[in-house]
């Protein structure tokens, strides 16, 4: 018994942080960004994504973040996703971006797990589609989505979302740090979710066009300024 | 007016004092309930440019109209006006401003 307890008490010292850890980073200096806060996709996911992840398209610059899409080949196009290896469970995640504005594209600022398709899949999402001109807010519960679309001007902005067990809301900031809430859910998520973000384009399926709509080709960058999670 | 073969609204808006400001397409007579497509945009001080797609991913009739109300095909075959609003659900001083509107083809 006195093992087992030691064994327990071990295995939870090591367990990855399933709360908000007040979380922060600038992304300043060059490079590829800190890989000890994040994992960087190198991968293609397949339908809907009309895009591969690449090392390539994901850099540091100017105290930014840039996730590009790369279609010099267009086609073999290259866009960027990073995800922290931390999960988390409640707590408030904000950034400072400026999406990107290609059509039939999405930058995205968003916490998921499981599978999609399968009740495995939750998801609190801040997506721009529409060549960055509508914002998309999106919850997944068990697999099942509750979604409101804005219009939204282009540029930087400052914009986030607040968990709690029993809901969650969005909110934009304004440049003298104001709140302003746009949309709240009540709902009851409480599965450990990793950050992620990323910018892609659709390939022109008719699901894809549903939803980021249609790709005519090009590539560009978003950038992120900073990302914060706080309890 | 017919305006079906637009695909897109494009709006000057903004609010010093709230954040989301709604947009409502109206058929003639103007629906009192406010059950027609309706969108969101959300605003700040400065005039800017929102572009909305002219489709039932940005204007739904309210969830509260409860599947009933002017669809968007109908809003579109004749509309009559566009109205911008502030819901204005706080006390206080509340203000919007539209610059120009036009339909894109």
């Amino acid at each position: 018994m006195r093992q087992t307890l030691a064994a327990l008490a071990l295995a939870a010292s090591f367990a990855p942080a399933a709360h908000a850890t007040n979380f922060f980073d600038g992304f300043d200096g060059s490079g590829g960004p800190n890989g000890a806060n994040w994992e960087t996709a190198n991968w293609a996911n397949g339908d809907i994504f009309g895009c591969t992840f690449a090392y390539s398209e994901v850099w540091l610059s100017g105290g930014n973040l840039v996730l590009n899409v790369n279609s010099s080949v267009p086609s073999n196009v290259k866009c960027g996703e990073i995800r922290t290896w931390q999960s988390f469970t409640y707590g408030k995640f904000v950034t400072r971006l400026q999406p990107g504005t290609i059509a039939g594209a999405d930058t995205s600022f968003f916490l998921y797990t499981g599978t999609a398709g399968t009740p495995s899949h939750y998801e609190i999402d801040i997506e721009f589609i529409n060549s960055g001109r509508t914002l998309h807010t999106n919850v997944w519960n068990a697999d099942v989505q509750n979604y409101q679309q804005f219009a939204v001007s282009t540029g930087w902005r400052t914009i986030g979302f607040e968990w709690r067990s029993n809901y969650v809301r969005w909110f934009s900031v304004s440049d003298s740090g104001v709140e302003t809430e746009f949309r709240r859910v009540y709902t009851n998520v409480g599965a450990p979710m990793r950050l992620m973000l990323n910018h892609w384009v659709g390939n022109n399926s008719a699901r894809a066009k549903g939803f980021v709509g249609q790709y005519y080709g090009g590539g560009g960058s978003a950038y992120y300024d900073w990302v914060k999670v706080s309890d | 007016m017919d305006v079906s073969g637009f695909t897109k609204l494009r709006l000057h808006l903004a609010s010093t004092t709230d954040g989301t400001l709604t947009i409502k397409l109206q058929p003639s007579p103007v629906a009192p309930d406010g059950c027609v497509p309706t969108a969101q945009a959300l605003v700040n001080g400065t005039l800017s440019e929102f572009v909305l797609n002219l489709d039932t991913a940005t204007f739904a009739v309210p969830s509260y109209c409860a599947g009933s109300g002017t669809t968007l095909q109908q809003a579109l075959a004749g509309l009559y006006t566009i109205d911008v609003i502030n819901d204005a659900s706080a006390a206080g001083t509340h203000d919007l401003v539209v610059g120009s509107a036009s339909l894109v083809p």
